[in-house]
């Protein structure tokens, strides 16, 4: 039954690991700079296994999810500012989500585009209010494992694997000019920042406590966190890899999920874009749902209001209300007619903003004796939080103005 | 263990503070969002009305590249075989739309006086690129119209890929 639960969990960190706006930023890194931006990808999933492992370690032992951490050891200045920041990109990514959905039901079922916006929302409302937690985890997560049919085409597309492997070490690319060094940056940036969004440490710990973790499962904490991460990284450099390898001789920057299907057609024809297309609605569902939720999960745990999906609705108002305002809210940002791809664009780029302020509060936490107890941060837990920290506020940094100089990549 | 409890009690100590203090950290930074977003919205409108240099026309060349490669490898499949009909005519579409866009995009804005001669260029390519597309997606096509689009997006995506390479160049030069 453990080993279920392991296998189980493992598998929806991998389906789940994957959205809209990581794949197209991730195929567009192929397509621009060949393998050299693979390394980011390693480094990136290296750090959300570091904090993801952290903030979930720190929901068993003490039982205080990310934003009550935030609150308390940053104060309520940069604490809400924090909520307000992490609440706008929250929503905003739930928006580009629902856009995703409502694309991919297109390209299955060729219906008007904003009834398929309303369909999706009340689709939404419906599973978020009637799934249990653990089964919206697997459906979507299960579900998302579709998209492993990325994997299978950068391996029928047979990539010079020992050109692979040199991308996955560090090094600055030969490139023609100082623009297309600021672009390269720009994509590090924005690929390191797609892989360690901020939600997805929000709702795993927030998940964790859901599920009723306790000091016994710091083990089970580690597997899934470090095993699941990796395996959804793996997923990732495919990702890079097969628009290396079809997009980039075309020069072509794909914009839309549909453009991104191209790669399993030309692999697999009309069952590789159908294990695509569900694979990708699956992704995008699970991500709408885990920021939805995640944005609830922040304000409530912030002003200490009674939350928790596993409590029926009417037990936790302000919770339930939270998400279904959410909910609505995107949906009505995406109606009217903004592109769903560059609203994620733009909020991948300025989630990296709130890593340092969400990180932070993390590692005090998970280093203090105090509250951690035997489970408090070793020295390599230490060392790498420390490391990925001064990374992170380095992206943050850099993140906003590489947008407008690289006009989003473009030059 | 009771350690452990006694760290916890610590850090719950620390409540959030009350309403008040919440409000006015708000309404502040709510004041400084709106302040930057009005930065922003003059650095965009400033940026809007300026003609398009090199670097502009790059950009644009570049995504018309894209757009006329992504055309041919759309144009190649064949709905019902290699793709289900409901993708491809969705997908034409789409790509029909973001041809449109690029198009009007790049009419919208006038050119820096040396740059006329790239910009008109870009301009009848984007024009032909927007027609051609518009044929692919306007209605469903037969084999025989599908297979003139594609040879004709063929021809599209050389000019295009020779016009990104040459302003590439340009551009890099200055």
């Amino acid at each position: 039954m453990k080993f279920l639960e392991i296998f189980l969990g493992i598998l929806t960190a991998v389906g789940g690991f994957v959205e809209i706006g990581e794949l197209l930023f991730s195929m567009n890194a192929g397509a621009k700079f060949h393998f050299s931006l693979l390394w980011v990808i390693v480094l990136g999933t290296l750090g959300i296994i570091v904090y993801g492992e952290m903030a979930g370690r720190i929901a068993a032992v003490a039982r205080e999810p990310v934003f009550d951490v935030i609150r308390d050891r940053t104060g309520p200045r940069l604490g809400i500012i924090t909520l307000v920041a992490a609440a706008i990109v929250g929503i905003a990514t739930c928006a580009a989500e629902v856009g995703g959905v409502a694309l991919i039901l297109q390209l299955l079922f060729d219906l008007p585009y904003r009834l398929y916006i309303v369909l999706a929302l009340v689709f939404f409302l419906l599973v978020i209010w009637l799934l249990p937690f653990r089964w919206i985890e697997r459906v979507f997560g299960l579900g998302g494992l579709l998209m492993l049919v990325f994997v299978a085409t950068a391996i029928a597309m047979k990539p010079d694997w020992g050109e692979v492997a040199s991308g996955l070490i560090p090094k600055a690319p030969q490139l023609s000019s100082k623009a297309e060094y600021m672009s390269y940056a720009y994509y590090a940036v924005a690929l390191l920042s797609s892989i360690m969004l901020p939600y997805e440490t929000y709702f795993y710990a927030s998940g964790g406590i859901e599920d009723d973790w306790s000091p016994r499962d710091v083990p089970l904490n580690r597997f899934i966190s470090g095993v699941g991460f990796s395996l959804g990284g793996i997923l990732s450099a495919t990702l890079v890899i097969v628009g290396a390898l079809i997009f980039e001789p075309h020069h072509i920057e794909a914009e839309l999920p549909g453009t991104a299907a191209l790669g399993p057609i030309l692999a697999f024809g009309k069952a590789g874009l159908l294990l695509c297309l569900l694979g990708m609605f699956f992704a995008f569902a699970g991500a709408t749902i885990e920021n939805c939720l995640s944005v609830a999960y922040n304000i409530t745990q912030f002003f200490n209001w009674d939350w928790g999906k596993r409590r029926k609705p009417g037990e936790v108002p302000r919770f339930t209300g939270i998400w279904l305002g959410v909910m609505v809210l995107a949906s009505a940002i995406v109606m009217t007619g903004v592109d769903p791809v560059q609203v994620v664009e733009y909020a991948i780029v300025f989630s990296v903003v709130i890593l340092p302020f969400s990180y932070y509060p993390v590692l005090r936490t998970a280093r203090d004796r105090g509250i951690m107890g035997s489970h408090a941060n070793g020295r390599v837990a230490n060392a790498l939080g420390v490391f990925y920290l001064v990374l992170v506020t380095l992206a943050a940094a850099a993140a906003i103005p590489l947008l407008i100089i690289t006009h989003s990549g473009k030059s | 263990m009771l350690g452990l409890s006694a760290g916890v009690e610590v850090v719950r100590a620390h409540q959030p503070s009350g309403r008040p203090t919440y409000l006015r950290i708000l309404v502040e930074l709510s004041i400084v969002t709106l302040a930057l977003a009005a930065v922003v919205a003059g650095v965009l409108i400033r940026e809007s009305g300026k003609p398009l240099d090199s670097k502009d026309l790059k950009i644009a060349a570049a995504e018309l590249n894209s757009l006329a490669a992504e055309g041919v490898l759309l144009a190649s499949q064949s709905p019902g075989s290699s793709v289900t009909a409901n993708y491809f005519y969705v997908q034409s579409r789409s790509w029909h739309e973001k041809v449109q866009g690029a198009n009007e995009d790049l009419r919208a804005s006038p050119p820096a006086q040396d740059q006329q001669p790239s910009y008109e260029k870009s301009v009848t390519l984007a024009k032909d690129l927007a027609s051609t597309a518009g044929r692919l997606a306007g209605s469903r096509p037969t084999e025989f119209e599908r297979a003139s689009s594609l040879r004709r997006l063929q021809t599209l995506e050389a000019q295009a890929s020779t016009l990104r390479s040459r302003l590439a160049h340009d551009a890099n030069a200055r």
